[in-house]
């Protein structure tokens, strides 16, 4: 087992270098550059003399190979470099953001397991009854439903009705967990019902379909108290489909959450990574498509191996 | 000897796709301590279905035991709650099924699955079940016990699955097992040995059996009475090697024609089938069910449904013919 990990973690390398070709060819094939952009607000004052100082200045007149073994080399010794943008080093721009992305998915994650594992065992073992059409209505609202349109509901529904918003400024959890929970707890809320309405649906039919096997009903036969049938021989062979929807969704929500940002006024990855694209801002864009990578990659290795854990007839060697 | 179970007037029905099946209807049989009773038929005919009944297993929806009584230790657990039924369940009456690929769960280790049905029935610790689980393993045949308690099903072959099985039925020491066809899936080298076991096991341990199955030469070989089911009925009851012998049903003496028999020369003899179908379950006519297949049929089997009648102590049968007429060699 840790030879295998080990083994995926070296699978990582070749990964991240195709991602960072294709995204490093892709940023350059957008037509104009940052420093086009940067000028474009100057009017008529831009010699092409003052373009080529700034191009020299951001290394953009170098060789593409060169280019891109310099970032490369870089990434190598986990040195992002420097925004084009802003002039910050990339760690700090993405590290003042990167927590309270973290911290919204995984709050959604947790709120969307803590509700669609029950539910969706609920609605299965309810099986065409009103609990399971309720259930089924619950999560197909979600499934209906776009986060940031639940989210500016929230905010509209709390003016109107309690004259209260939501904090704006960011408080890290550990300085102060009460102010950063109000904060934060809203569009982790909205995301982790779409979220939980995903994993629902994906509940209730891989454990409909556990609960017809042969050896569930050998579980009843041999007497088991009736949670015990349902936790230990329904609910946990269902598990592997399900964890890998929640691992997907997790992933995506850390670097996809970009209107729902906007709307909550959060300053997280998505609205970084809109910004950074706007702006051409080659390197902070290259850096956080390699971070988005590295946490599907991540996610998918911590997702097989809890398949291993779960089910023993998964082994990898 | 006395009686361990009595069924009476069974009827379980199916309601699917706005049908009414009638898969067992009105099974009336008695179970006596220590005893294999066979239920033979062919697929379809109601047997497994008896025998989940008699533990209240049938899935609703789509099945449910609409009438009847099942008599234990004289009480009607057919009247029991669902707590009290499932003190019933791998602690008095037990079962195994067909497919030992599938009736165990594949996550769960060997030993688990043993040792909770002991502490499903049980005050007893951890240890003990553990114990008690290595103690089965042995006794059913596997070496290494102890070691194969942490193994999953998917390590185990198919034989050693069902002797798993067994072992797991036999753990709370129950008065009566259900065998729901225990060797079809299985080898046939491996039938012999699981079903020599088996019978070892009874004669041990004293535990009556049902044996569920559609093959007669199990029947003739392991079973003390036989109950031949068709169409949701039973149609033939008696002691196995009565019937055996001479048949009083123009189904039971069908299904023996078409067995081959090892006893006699090749090509001597040839194998004759029952032509047709076993009836629609949902579309059940007032006459006997074996009517439209029945070589012997007359006129009065059309419209009348034979009860069971015994044709000679301890034989009943449910067919209208009298003995004189029922000849199964002028049939062949």
């Amino acid at each position: 087992m840790l030879r295998y990990v080990i083994r995926r973690v070296l699978l990582m390398i070749p990964t991240l270098l195709g991602v960072a070709v294709l995204i490093f060819i892709l940023m350059r094939l957008i037509p104009g550059d940052i420093v086009e952009i940067r000028f474009a607000g100057e009017g008529g004052g831009v010699t092409e003399e003052m373009m080529a100082q700034e191009r020299s200045r951001l290394g953009l007149d170098q060789s593409l190979v060169w280019q891109f073994v310099h970032w490369i080399v870089g990434i190598a010794r986990f040195d992002f470099g420097i925004s084009m943008w802003t002039g910050q080093p990339i760690s700090y721009e993405i590290g003042l953001r990167f927590g309270l992305s973290l911290q919204i998915a995984i709050m959604a994650t947790l709120l969307a397991t803590l509700l669609a594992i029950p539910l969706g065992t609920l609605s299965a073992l309810k099986q065409d009854t009103l609990i399971d059409y309720a259930v089924r209505v619950f999560s197909i609202a979600g499934l209906a439903t776009p986060s940031f349109w639940l989210g500016i509901l929230m905010i509209l529904g709390f003016l109107i009705f309690f004259q209260w918003m939501p904090p704006i400024r960011y408080t890290p959890i550990w300085v102060d967990p009460v102010a950063n929970l109000t904060q934060l707890i809203w569009p982790a809320l909205a995301t982790g019902y779409r979220y939980s309405a995903v994993a629902t649906r994906m509940t209730r039919s891989a454990v409909l379909e556990v609960l017809r096997e042969d050896h569930v009903r050998t579980a009843r036969a041999k007497g088991l108290r009736e949670r015990i049938v349902l936790v230990r021989h329904a609910v946990k062979n269902a598990l592997l489909p399900i964890i890998t929807v929640i691992g997907l969704e997790f992933a995506f929500l850390l670097g996809g959450l970009v209107v729902t940002e906007q709307v909550f006024n959060l300053n997280g990855i998505g609205l970084l990574f809109v910004k950074a694209v706007g702006n051409h801002d080659y390197t902070m864009v290259q850096a956080l498509v390699m971070l988005v990578a590295m946490v599907f990659i991540v996610t998918n290795l911590v997702v097989d191996i809890l398949y291993a854990w779960i089910d023993p007839r998964v082994y990898y060697r | 000897m006395g009686s361990l179970l009595e069924v009476r007037n069974l009827k379980t029905r199916f309601y699917t796709q706005g049908r009414e099946i009638h898969a067992v209807d009105g099974v009336s049989f008695d179970i006596q301590v220590g005893e294999t009773l066979a239920i033979v038929g062919e697929s379809g005919c109601g047997k497994s279905v008896t025998a989940l009944s008699l533990l209240s297993l049938i899935p609703w929806p789509p099945g449910r035991i609409i009438d009847g009584e099942v008599w234990f230790l004289g009480e009607n657990i057919l009247d029991f709650d669902a707590e009290r039924m499932r003190r019933i369940r791998g602690k008095e009456i037990s079962m195994i099924f067909q497919e030992p690929m599938t009736s165990l769960n594949p996550i769960l280790s060997i030993g688990r699955q043993l040792t909770e049905t002991v502490m499903a029935h049980s005050d007893g610790g951890q240890r003990a079940a553990h114990a008690r689980a290595v103690e089965m393993l042995a006794k059913v045949g596997i070496p290494e016990p102890a070691r194969r308690m942490t193994q999953y099903p998917h390590q185990f072959s198919g034989g050693m699955r069902q002797r798993v099985m067994i072992a797991m039925a036999l753990i709370c020491s129950p008065k009566l097992i259900l065998a729901d066809e225990p060797t079809t899936a299985l080898d046939v080298t491996i039938q012999a040995q699981i079903l020599a076991l088996m019978k070892a096991l009874s004669v041990e341990t004293g535990v009556s059996v049902v044996l569920i199955t559609h093959n007669l030469g199990i029947v003739a070989r392991y079973a003390d009475r036989v109950n031949v089911m068709y169409a949701g009925r039973i149609v033939e009851q008696g002691v196995a090697r009565a019937i055996y012998a001479h048949p009083r049903h123009p189904y039971t003496s069908g299904l023996i024609a078409s067995v081959p028999r090892m006893n006699e020369p090749r090509g001597r003899q040839r194998l004759v089938p029952i032509e047709g179908q076993p009836p629609d379950l949902g579309a059940l006519g007032a006459g006997c069910r074996f009517y439209p297949r029945c070589k012997y049929r007359r006129e009065p089997c059309r419209t009348n449904d034979p009860p069971l009648r015994e044709v000679e102590p301890g034989h009943w049968s449910a067919c209208l013919l009298t003995d004189l007429e029922f000849d199964p060699a002028a049939g062949s």
